[in-house]
């Protein structure tokens, strides 16, 4: 009793030093605030498994960056870790407290600045903006602003975990996220000093067509908020093309198609090149705003036949010669090009090449059960040093979907179908400096409406992991010793080295990228 | 709703944030808003995810119905702009229909007495002065075998004599055949009872709607409150129009012209149940025009207006919150330069009267129109 009486006098005053810092309105620790804060969209996707609901102890809203610093520092002496939230929910489970009711959550809704630098082509943002306005900001200025997986020349292919916390990846969407747009970013390290790198390491700086650089980028990122918190992001973005153009050829083998789009991809043709594999439910390759058209038509494709789909873009003498030639190229592969009508079915297409190149966004998941869907599930995602292991992949993945789906007939009849298996295989990257040396990638998503189907989910995550200890995937612009990110131990390594350097007590978002180091109470 | 499909709905919330918007002073551009107005001014649990969670909560059993818990849920003023947001981010939750069945569910004993007292006045007979319609040559439906159009009559408007010479006078004046339930009214529902969680009323309240417009052969129905037409749109389940009664008025300024009216420049509300409910936008700002009135728009209008402050039964169970979210909506009146706030709903009237500027005024568009073709109230 004496103990917690205690501890309730120190988090008053803690509470009290917190309100001198952010205001007295900006700390919360009421039941239902902690509540709110204390799960994420990952908490029920998994049920519980994975990331189990975890209430922080209180939640603060900084107005300012040294709002933050004056935060930081405190929870540094008080040994408190720090969580942080931005615009939206965390994909990689950033603000979720890995323990129970002894860490702090930081929400940006305050800081919600955006601000647009027309000259130097890059927009500024606070971590509590969501991708959803920065998206309509610069569509409305007609300008480019390519999303997650659209990619763009030549940038690094990571930025700092805050994208997910503050700027948000899922918050993006109409079109997707930027993270390959990221020039630039404000970091507050665990000591409360500021680092800012890339375009914003000093004012004017330019905003580099290639990126802030891999190490800048890449560390934050494989940190997951470990560093320091991010205050604020800058992304470049782009003037749209004059012209754009679609092509879909349907083959009758993967095999074929995948030969077709090899050719396709040494001539360094068309761009968001995909082949959507058969015996597939495909929604939503391109654009989320087309959908619907795109099921309609995904659909009819699925018992048999395999579709190759790509976008052009450029001037409009560009557009016509590359589609002309991918046209003959894959017609010398067995393929026949669907009639302009049933291209314009999918007409999202041209609206990605255009600049939004979204094509695996949460929302495609969704909304097949019309109002009632409640998540979607990356199963897995590879990426493959040839075309030869990724058609040998995907050829098994099929297999292995359409095995388990054999033992869930309600999945497979359910007439309104309120879950699909969404295969996105065979992109090339022509346009992703990220996956220059990769030939393609292959994602499976389950979108679940219905949590009785968890289990089917399960099964197949099963499989697709056992898959990928088969195969092995092809290195994310890393070398080539066949590693993924999240599994280089060398790479871990160095970043552990790097975090326990500046941030020693592991204060910083303990238990999402790193091990918690939280201090147990006496 | 079972519980289960209740899980089901608020589990589509992912928090994404596409309800969340950005500050209008950090971006001041039509295309941004912040919009939820207690989640602008509360924050955290207060935002329309905030309640999302809260309702998973309630539904999954790990969350019980407290005071604290209550107060959340009569902040918000059911705008519907968080549901209108969120199909425009990554995916759908239907947020009002999870609002209303978390007011619908609340324990009898939290639930405010003064939504409750509102709603006994909306289902139980009362007197009425309806037969100053007749002045008009509106007739009583009920004396008729046939009315191809009806005037609907919502609790606002029942015991109102001086709105209902305004709406009478206008009606004659557009030569409107339209009829009246004058001696038996027809039940006049709003969405106060979804605001007071009375869903089950709601219905039964439909259903006698729905049948008597259907035994008079009714095909349109022509409403004055935004909130009674909302519903009305909902949940009827007949194939009868219903409209708002400023289409009537935009279609009679377009027939007879009137002179332009001498006001200063005016800003426009759109009221949440005529805008984002009904998705009537267009009709009052052509009548502002026919006016030839100087309209200028709010940063927040139309399709991302932001809510008075009134709705969701905020300006019956917490008065002094309402004026505070009214304020907000002031501020930007106010910058726009106008000295007139046109609305047409009775609730956005009140709540943004009780907080308006001095320099302002607030006008309801019947009113405006009425004196326009030269109505003036006697006695």
């Amino acid at each position: 009793m004496k103990k917690k009486d205690k501890c309730t006098v120190e988090i008053n005053k803690l509470v009290a030093k917190l309100q001198r810092i952010v205001g007295q309105d900006w700390v919360r620790r009421d039941d239902l605030t902690r509540y709110y804060y204390g799960s994420d969209v990952a908490t029920y996707f998994s049920q519980g498994e994975i990331y189990p609901e975890h209430h922080p102890l209180l939640v603060v809203y900084p107005g300012s960056v040294k709002d933050v610093q004056k935060v930081v520092r405190l929870a540094q002496k008080h040994d408190m870790p720090l969580y942080a939230i931005g615009g939206g929910t965390v994909l990689l489970i950033g603000s979720m407290p890995a323990k129970p009711d002894v860490s702090i959550t930081l929400d940006f809704h305050r800081m919600q600045k955006v601000e647009v630098n027309q000259e130097r082509m890059v927009i500024r943002v606070e971590p509590g903006a969501t991708g959803l306005q920065v998206c309509q900001l610069i569509r409305h200025m007609n300008f480019g602003y390519r999303p997650y997986f659209g990619g763009s020349p030549g940038t690094s292919h990571f930025v700092p975990y805050q994208i997910f916390v503050g700027q948000n990846k899922l918050a993006g969407y109409q079109d997707g996220m930027g993270i390959h747009c990221a020039t630039g970013m404000e970091m507050v390290l665990p000591s409360g000093e500021i680092m800012r790198t890339g375009s914003m390491a000093q004012p004017g700086a330019p905003a580099w067509p290639h990126g802030p650089g891999p190490a800048l980028t890449y560390l934050p990122f494989i940190a997951n908020a470990g560093y320091g918190v991010v205050t604020a992001m800058e992304f470049r973005f782009f003037s749209t093309p004059p012209e754009t153009s679609s092509l879909w050829v349907m083959f009758d083998t993967v095999g074929a198609a995948v030969k077709g789009i090899y050719e396709v991809v040494k001539q360094e043709y068309g761009c968001g090149i995909c082949l959507m594999g058969h015996g597939c439910y495909v929604h939503c390759l391109y654009s989320s705003r087309h959908w619907q058209e795109g099921v309609h038509f995904i659909k009819a494709t699925r018992t048999d036949s395999n579709l190759v789909g790509m976008a052009f873009r450029g001037s409009k003498g560009k557009v016509n010669y590359e589609r002309n030639a991918c046209i003959k190229i894959l017609k010398r592969h067995g393929g026949v090009p669907l009639p302009p009508w049933m291209v314009s079915m999918l007409d999202g297409h041209e609206t990605n090449a255009s600049g939004w190149q979204q094509n695996n966004n949460m929302r495609s998941l969704g909304t097949f059960n019309g109002k009632h869907d409640t998540g979607g599930l990356f199963i897995t995602s590879g990426v493959f040093d040839t075309l030869e292991t990724l058609e040998e992949h995907m050829e098994q993945g099929l297999k292995d979907y359409q095995e388990v789906c054999a033992g869930y007939p309600e999945y497979l009849n359910t007439p309104s179908p309120s879950f699909r298996l969404y295969v996105n295989c065979v992109q090339a990257y022509l346009t992703m400096g990220g996956h220059s040396n990769a030939a393609g990638e292959f994602i499976f998503m389950v979108d679940y409406a219905n949590r009785k189907q968890l289990p089917l989910v399960k099964e197949l995550s099963g499989r697709f992991a056992a898959a990928m200890q088969t195969y092995g995937l092809a290195p994310l612009s890393l070398g080539r010793d066949r590693r993924t990110w999240t599994e280089c131990t060398a790479h871990f390594e160095m970043a552990k080295l790097i975090k326990n350097t500046i941030d020693p007590k592991g204060l910083m978002a303990p238990g999402v990228a790193f091990p918690i180091i939280i201090p147990t109470e006496e | 709703m079972n519980r289960e499909e209740f899980l089901e709905k608020t589990l589509c919330c992912i928090r994404c944030g596409a309800c969340r918007g950005v500050t209008q002073d950090a971006v001041p551009h039509t295309a941004f808003s912040t919009q939820c107005p207690c989640g602008m001014t509360f924050y955290g649990a207060y935002e329309p995810a905030g309640l999302m969670y809260l309702a998973r909560g309630i539904a999954q059993g790990n969350l019980s119905w407290n005071k604290d818990l209550v107060k959340v849920l009569y902040s918000c003023t059911l705008c519907g702009y968080c549901e209108d947001l969120c199909q425009r981010g990554i995916r759908y939750t239907p947020a009002i229909s999870i609002i209303e069945e978390l007011r619908r569910i609340v324990p009898d004993t939290l639930k405010p007495k003064s939504l409750r007292k509102m709603v006994d006045a909306i289902t139980a007979p009362r007197n009425h002065r309806l037969t100053v319609l007749k002045q008009f040559g509106i007739e009583d439906v009920d004396e008729r075998s046939k009315t191809a159009a009806l005037f609907f009559l919502d609790n606002s408007l029942l015991s109102n004599p001086v709105k209902l010479k305004e709406i009478g006078y206008l009606l004659q004046k557009s030569g409107k055949e339209i009829g009246c339930f004058l001696s038996n009214p027809l039940p006049p529902v709003s969405a106060t009872l979804l605001d007071g969680g009375h869903q089950e009323t709601l219905n039964r309240c439909i259903t006698e709607i729905d049948a008597r417009l259907s035994q008079h052969e009714i095909e349109q129905v022509v409403v004055y409150n935004p909130e009674s037409l909302s519903v009305l749109k909902r949940f009827s389940q007949s194939e009868i129009e219903f409209i708002s009664i400023t289409q009537v008025y935009a279609d009679l300024l377009k027939r007879k012209k009137v002179g332009k009216v001498k006001i200063p420049p005016v800003t426009y509300q759109d009221p949440c149940h005529l805008g984002r409910y009904a998705k009537e936008y267009v009709s009052p700002r052509e009548v502002i025009e026919a006016l030839g009135l100087d309209l200028r728009e709010m940063w927040r209008t139309g399709e991302n207006g932001l809510c008075c402050g009134a709705g969701g039964g905020v300006l019956i169970t917490n008065p002094s919150l309402a004026k505070l979210y009214a304020k907000r909506r002031w501020e930007e009146a106010l910058a726009t330069g106008a000295k007139v706030m046109i609305t047409a709903c009775p609730y956005c009237y009140a709540n943004l009267t009780r907080a308006k500027p001095p320099s302002f005024k607030v006008i309801d568009i019947t009113t405006l129109v009425a004196q326009a073709y030269g109505y003036e109230e006697k006695g």
